[in-house]
């Protein structure tokens, strides 16, 4: 799967299962918030990028 | 006036010497026109002629490179022309590329204009439509009247150096140099002319023709998480820092492959971000905000999945040509495939 902070580019390449980024220099990141927290929101993404991963995807046929 | 020289450059096969039985013929010329050379001179008539042939068997051409080449030249040379014709070799993979590196040799090395015309699937096409003017050909001798015709023409006007028109208008394939012009109207109302058309169900060009994605079914999900091995991709340029195997910031065409092994996170005295298309400091200071080593670290430790995968793969994804983009990621994913990976996380800026 993917993150990007930049979705549309993934959804023109045709993947299926995206996560939005937080910011374009900091995917996984947050630079305007404390240390602790930047990290637990990368571990809050990290683990639905990972749960996205064992999805079936519908198809809309 | 003297009539423009031209010579004709066709393989064994056109040249009439026989099939894939005789394409180690080695090169060899003729006055005049051979095979297809006749149709090429009606075609030129009274305004130049066809002086002589060179035919080369396509499998000789290749085997022997660059003996061959010299071969071929000479008895190019041996001519005096003012302008080479190669082919059309329509999609045939050897005789396009041959006629490719002939017409190159004789633009480089005797100075004059030459031109060949291939099938746009031909493989010569790819690699010399950059350097000779290539015309649009069908994919099959069927179509050789019209692509005969289409390839003679161009080259009298490039012989004659009138200016060109576009690709489209000419039938050659774009070099990839842009060409400014006036229109009659202003790009605003152009693009809004062009929606009309498009609404109204009337044909219409686009003046940018956006590149082809091939567009892949997307894998099965992973069965048992607890059990996969997933891998960390990045395309936001995260390298050790110090760029050891100098990964380009942009348009680059290679990648890193480095070992995390025992890292429980990256850190900013190992890694810096160099990717050229983005505020880089934000992934130096923390390179983990691209490749989430961390937080990976503390899933795995809770057995949310199996293992993270020991290596990393980087490269700066800034302005990347598609079909360096496209090898990289074929070869990564060759090496993932090699190494029973379950899954990959890929992060983008």
């Amino acid at each position: 799967m993917q993150i990007s902070s930049l979705i549309k580019i993934p959804e023109m390449m045709g993947i299926k299962r995206i996560i939005g980024g937080i910011g374009v220099p900091y995917p996984l990141g947050n630079p305007h918030v404390s240390k602790a927290e930047e990290e637990r929101t990368r571990q809050k993404y990290v683990e639905r990028a990972l749960r996205l991963l064992e999805q079936p995807l519908i198809d809309p046929a | 006036m003297s009539k423009i020289k031209v010579v004709h450059y066709i393989n064994q096969f056109f040249g009439q010497t026989g099939g894939e039985d005789k394409a180690d013929t080695p090169p060899f010329s003729v006055e005049g026109c051979l095979g297809p050379g006749v149709l090429l001179q009606t075609i030129l008539g009274d305004r130049a002629k066809v002086v002589g042939t060179v035919v080369c068997g396509d499998n000789y051409f290749w085997e022997n490179q660059e003996q061959a080449k010299t071969e071929v030249l000479d008895l190019l040379a041996g001519f005096s022309p003012d302008l080479v014709i190669a082919g059309p070799a329509f999609n045939a993979g050897r005789y396009g590329p041959a006629c490719g590196a002939v017409c190159e040799m004789a633009q480089e090395k005797l100075g004059i204009p030459a031109l060949t015309g291939l099938y746009k699937e031909n493989p010569g096409l790819e690699l010399y439509r950059k350097k000779i003017l290539i015309t649009r050909a069908g994919s099959s001798a069927v179509s050789m009247k019209e692509d005969m015709k289409r390839l003679a023409e161009l080259a009298l006007k490039v012989y004659a150096k009138e200016p060109l028109g576009g690709p489209d208008e000419e039938g050659y394939y774009a070099h990839g140099v842009r060409k400014n012009r006036f229109s009659d109207r202003i790009a605003a109302v152009r693009g809004v002319d062009m929606l009309c058309d498009k609404l109204a169900g009337r044909p219409f060009a686009t003046e940018i023709r956006l590149p082809d994605f091939d567009i892949v079914k997307p894998a099965s999900p992973v069965k048992n998480l607890s059990e996969a091995v997933i891998a960390l991709v990045t395309d936001g340029g995260i390298v050790p820092k110090g760029n050891p195997d100098r990964i380009k910031s942009a348009t680059g065409n290679t990648y890193g492959k480095y070992s995390i092994a025992k890292m429980e996170k990256l850190t900013p005295e190992e890694f810096e971000c160099i990717h050229a298309g983005l505020d880089n400091t934000y992934g130096s200071e923390d390179p983990n905000r691209f490749l989430p080593v961390d937080a990976m670290r503390v899933l795995e430790k809770e057995k949310l999945f199996g293992r993270l995968f020991d290596y990393i793969y980087t490269t700066a994804g800034c302005t990347v040509e598609l079909s360096n983009a496209k090898k990289m990621g074929e070869s990564i994913a060759a090496d993932l495939h090699s190494q029973n990976i379950s899954a990959v996380i890929l992060t983008s800026g």
